[in-house]
């Protein structure tokens, strides 16, 4: 959360949503003042995230580009907006790398309707995922139930594991299905997913420049 | 750009949440970046663990005259249209020029293409952003902001005030009295037609104007088109 969350009360549980709505005072110049404010919060926490991720990223553009030099394919899964963000990183890799969602809403609803929201992912690695194969995982908690036991089932096909997290890495950092951690340190939802925006951006910008080499 | 950026989205979101608590359904798109106009509607629908409102919110995806057609069925006077990306995309173009026919505010988080001269509709609210892949992370952060600043409007009445618009209504060149911008539906012979505008469906004499076509834009005077926005 930013310096600016008294004027997000309402992020907080105790908003107008729940209590008196006379207790919020913004102006409307405070408005575009608490976005400054919080745009710039953002940009310092992406450039950080990209710091201390450098390790890390290197480590995830080697498994991608192994991945694909082998003939393997690239899942991405994640839940709500961070399922928006796996599809940004596949429709951003696709022109280099063979990737794909697991994202079919026909397939998901199937599986939660008929066992259970945390074996949508996992059903569908079962299916698709063998040894060559690396599946990326987005989630802001690190503890989503579907995303774990997607991991869990990768790791039992032999399949690499990068993560994208919020929260410091949380359980994930240590968690061993998990090959590569990125990991943003903040406890702010959207504050997250822009620094693994970043991430991203980043991942994709190596894989790119590293991939030609790797394959001659 | 972050100043520029951050005004705009506070105007934006006062309108938005105006239109909101007036109904509106917001529809989202941008044009090569559908996983972008998801973020959007899931963002206002499902905001439930901050125990937020439900807004109805859409992603429409598809390529750029999919996208048009679909705006063009669906959307409502009185909604708003989201789009995101390059100022160019065809689908934006289009829907920054015909939100005046259509009833609708049009609200666009993007940035130009230096390759074209093509510019938005002035009644667009434009939230200007840097324009290179890396800018998809500014995007993101665009879109958060919108949703955070239009919550807190909705939470707090006196800022759920649509702004007055800074541009001046189109003139009757001869009266100077408003003029209204229209789409036409339906071209019913030489010197009739259907249009759609802010006010709703009606029908009005093109008898001035050669060879009117489904979807021109048609400026409307006292019932009569006096001339086709192109």
């Amino acid at each position: 959360m930013s310096d600016t969350s008294f004027l997000y009360p309402f992020l907080s549980g105790n908003g107008p949503a729940s209590s008196d709505q006379t207790a919020l005072t913004v102006c409307a110049d405070e408005l575009a003042a608490a976005a400054r404010a919080s745009w710039a919060a953002g940009e310092i926490l992406d450039q950080a995230t990209l710091r201390t991720n450098d390790r890390s990223l290197d480590l995830a553009v080697r498994l991608v580009i192994e991945c694909s030099t082998r003939r393997g394919r690239v899942f991405v899964i994640g839940n709500g907006g961070s399922a928006c963000d796996a599809r940004r990183l596949v429709r951003l890799l696709r022109p280099s790398i063979e990737a794909r969602t697991l994202l079919d809403p026909v397939v998901i609803t199937a599986v939660a309707n008929d066992v259970g929201t945390e074996r949508i992912f996992a059903r569908q690695i079962e299916s698709f995922v063998r040894l060559a194969d690396v599946v990326i995982a987005f989630t802001t908690s690190g503890t989503s139930p579907n995303i774990l036991g997607a991991l869990a089932q990768a790791r039992r096909l032999g399949a690499h594991t990068i993560v994208f997290t919020g929260y410091g890495g949380a359980a994930l950092a240590t968690n061993a299905d998990v090959d590569v951690c990125l990991s943003v340190e903040s406890s702010s939802v959207h504050r997250i997913q822009e620094a693994q925006g970043a991430l991203t951006v980043a991942l994709v910008s190596r894989v790119v420049s590293q991939l030609p080499k790797a394959a001659s | 750009m972050i100043v520029d950026a951050c005004d705009s989205l506070a105007v934006a979101a006062r309108c938005l949440s105006t239109r909101i608590v007036e109904g509106a359904t917001l529809w989202a798109m941008a044009p090569g970046m559908d996983d972008h106009a998801h973020h959007v509607a899931v963002e206002f629908v499902h905001p439930s663990s901050v125990g937020a409102t439900a807004v109805p919110a859409v992603a429409v995806t598809g390529q750029d005259d999919e996208l048009l057609a679909t705006m063009r069925r669906q959307v409502r006077a009185g909604d708003v249209i989201v789009s995101m990306g390059s100022d160019s995309a065809d689908a934006t173009f289009e829907v920054s020029r015909r939100s005046a026919a259509w009833g609708t505010d049009h609200v666009h988080l993007g940035w130009p293409d230096g390759e074209s001269d093509r510019s938005l509709d002035p009644r667009t609210f434009v939230v200007r952003l840097d324009g290179d892949v890396a800018g998809e992370a500014a995007l993101t952060r665009a879109y958060h902001l919108l949703w955070e600043l239009t919550f807190i409007c909705l939470h707090n009445q006196k800022l759920a005030t649509h702004p007055s618009s800074t541009v001046d209504p189109v003139s009757c060149s001869v009266c100077a009295d408003e003029a209204t911008t229209t789409e036409v539906v339906e071209v019913l012979g030489n010197d009739r037609a259907r249009v759609q505008s802010t006010c709703g469906p009606d029908v009005v004499d093109i008898s001035l104007i050669d060879c009117v076509q489904t979807h021109d834009l048609l400026l409307v005077h006292a019932g009569v088109a006096l001339r086709r926005l192109t």
